[in-house]
């Protein structure tokens, strides 16, 4: 019986966590950095432990002090969340090994899926469709043999990669010898392996992902799909469920095909199926992540049903056969958001940090808040820049997209700068609203430079700054305020 | 108050008048504005503009150009005869680009420099990525803004930088 669980994580997914464990009357332990002392989930949990420097090689990454932490606080789970070391075959089977439950799926199938090249492999034998593509290339002059049987452009990926880094692309054989050696490298840099392999790359795809959740009795649970084609340098930026591109015949083809694959496995826990579709509605495996996403909420918005919840009761050996029917009823649709520190200027994306000095959270009908973030919150740049989800409910898409612009519109974050300005945008594209969009429509956004600024809006800005220069002037910067709600801050 | 606004190569001479406190009218290219501060926090400011609510947030102040955020679109200014600003950086030194002049390239960013391409005495132009920087576990590229000879380099691989120190030095 699980009590007690260590978060092993930080930002919104350690409190969202949090929130499902004091629902369940289960204490909450996390951990931190010296640099997140004063962070929300640190003051929201249970307990607490600081264990180390800024750098996530010091704190959040280092397995054994967190086991340490896990054993001293007598935690019956560890959950690792999203990132860190959520997807880290030994950790999971560290925990395991000192008698502990690791919140996940057994660490042989994070193994497994951990190298996309291997789950190919599965995949295939298991008559999963993937994308064409080869095993891992050996050398220059393989690479160029295996890429004749293929159709150009191909993707140079990392197997041991993930998360949109370690992938070249390659549009003609002359390419493979440039590539070849620094793609090598850089998959070793970054995920210290350096087999790498081919993939066909499939333009104007749409990203489709199945979650699933499998107990130990074999009792699997296939949600409605998500779609997650809005990206930019393959990051999601804004996700939905479900997909307004597929239909009821295609949903039915990718449950069976996420059956297959997670019975390829033995899967046991949380876990999410990608998938690619082309134009022709061919849809092709893509890879399973062994986690909760960061997506999750748009699922759980129309089904009712806490993911988190449900990934605690099956690592506690709890069947969730009363949930499952297999096919899971849903109910209209949700959107989400991610708000990041990020300055977009000159349509450039650069991170952004700084000291959170003001913060207004949107609230109305339908919309959830996952947020890491408070007033005072250090935004560094060791970490994630995800600050905030915002995720909008409505009875049918057009709605969800007006109510999630409208609390993207009111949210209101100051002391370091975020894309809200830039998700609203996209939002608003004619492609977005109509649902055909795919994986390329943010990065032809961004190429057509928009020169939107109008008159009025510069009017604005010269009117506000001249006051600006006034106010500093006066010095009287921080003695206004009149009417307004949060004055309470300005206090200390 | 005189003040002249710069955006986007567009002049714009600015008549304030101070008629309450907190209360002002500005006169822009012959047309009236009654503006009232309703709200500020260090660098969030609500304005009523005619009535009309705008949420403003000043980003990079420091910087020669004053950048804002105007309900949700941005916009880049310079602002000349800024008599009552200490910031004389802000002016718009950045439009002046002499022969020989050695130019500094800043971090755009808090983070840690992953990677270094270039050597002192390499010539780089407009635009070619000089190193990379891990901000946010995401690498991003430091690009040139000018064409030139690299003469200095401030850091080494794998120091932490904070936004807007020197990175390297470029003679055009």
């Amino acid at each position: 019986m699980i009590k007690k669980i260590l978060i092993a994580n930080r930002g919104e997914i350690a409190v969202r966590i949090i929130r499902t464990c004091k629902i369940m009357n289960i204490l909450s332990v996390v951990i931190y950095s010296e640099i997140d002392k004063g962070s929300l989930h640190v003051q929201l949990a249970d307990e607490a432990y600081c264990i180390g420097g800024p750098h996530a090689q010091n704190s959040y990454l280092d397995m054994e002090k967190i086991l340490k932490i896990a054993i001293k606080s007598s935690s019956d789970a560890v959950h690792p969340g999203y990132g860190f070391l959520s997807e880290n075959y030994k950790f999971a089977h560290l925990i395991e090994a000192h008698g502990l439950i690791f919140i996940g799926p057994r660490a042989q199938s994070i193994k497994q899926m951990g190298n996309k090249n291997k789950a190919r492999e599965i995949m295939i034998n298991s008559k999963v469709p993937v994308i064409p593509g080869t095993k891992v290339l050996n050398s220059i002059e393989n690479a160029i043999e295996e890429a004749s049987n293929l159709n150009f452009p191909l993707m140079m990926k990392a197997s041991a990669g993930g998360g949109g880094r370690g992938i070249n692309y390659i549009t003609s054989s002359n390419d493979i010898y440039k590539s070849f050696k620094k793609t090598q490298d850089e998959a070793f840099k970054a995920f210290g392996n350096k087999d790498i392999y081919f993939e066909e790359y499939i333009s104007s795809s749409k990203h489709i992902e199945m979650q699933v959740l499998v107990d130990m009795y074999n009792n699997i649970m296939i949600f409605p799909e998500r779609e997650c084609s809005l990206q930019r340098n393959n990051q999601k930026i804004i996700e939905e469920s479900p997909s307004c591109f597929i239909s009821k015949e295609i949903r039915i083809k990718l449950i069976e095909t996420a059956m297959k694959a997670v019975k390829a496995v033995s899967y046991i826990g949380a876990g999410t199926i990608e998938f690619l579709m082309d134009k022709k509605n061919n849809f092709y495996f893509m890879e399973m992540n062994t986690r909760i996403q960061v997506e999750h909420p748009v699922t759980e918005m129309i089904t009712d049903i806490d993911i988190i919840e449900l990934q605690i009761k099956i690592a506690d050996k709890q069947s969730i056969k009363l949930y499952s029917n297999n096919y899971i009823n849903y109910n209209g649709n949700a959107i989400e958001a991610r708000i990041y520190a990020e300055n977009l200027f000159n349509n450039k994306f650069i991170p952004s940090s700084g000291i959170i000095n003001y913060l207004h959270l949107p609230g109305g009908p339908f919309i959830r808040i996952d947020s890491g973030i408070h007033h005072n919150t250090n935004v560094t740049s060791y970490y994630d820049g995800l600050l905030v989800k915002v995720i909008a409910w409505g009875h049918n898409r057009n709605i969800a997209i007006k109510r999630l612009i409208t609390a993207l519109d009111e949210t209101n974050i100051v002391g370091c700068q975020t894309n809200i300005p830039f998700l609203i945008k996209v939002l608003k594209e004619q492609n977005v609203q109509l649902g055909t969009y795919d994986t390329c429509s943010i990065d032809k956004m961004i190429e057509q430079k928009e020169q939107s600024n109008s008159n009025l809006c510069m009017i604005n800005t010269i009117i506000a700054s001249s006051v600006k220069q006034i106010l500093i002037k006066l010095q009287i910067n921080n003695n206004i305020n009149i009417g307004w709600q949060y004055s309470y801050y300005r206090k200390k | 108050m005189k003040l002249t606004a710069k955006i986007k190569n567009e002049l714009f001479d600015v008549l304030i008048e101070e008629k309450l406190l907190n209360n002002y009218l500005i006169k822009i290219k012959n047309k009236e504005y009654v503006v009232k501060v309703l709200y500020t926090l260090n660098e969030y400011l609500v304005l009523s503009i005619n009535n009309k609510i705008n949420k403003v947030i000043f980003l990079d102040i420091k910087k020669r150009y004053l950048k804002i955020l105007i309900n949700n679109e941005y916009i880049d200014l310079i602002i000349d005869h800024a008599f009552y600003f200490k910031l004389e950086n802000i002016l718009s030194i950045a439009e002046k680009k002499e022969k020989n002049q050695l130019i500094s390239i800043r971090a755009p960013m808090n983070g840690c420099i992953s990677r270094i391409l270039v050597n002192i005495g390499d010539k780089v132009k407009n635009g070619t990525i000089l190193m990379y920087m891990e901000a946010m576990k995401m690498e991003n590229e430091i690009h040139s803004n000018t064409e030139g000879v690299v003469t200095d380099i401030k850091i080494q691989i794998n120091t932490n930088v904070t936004s807007d120190d020197i990175l390297l030095l470029i003679k055009n």
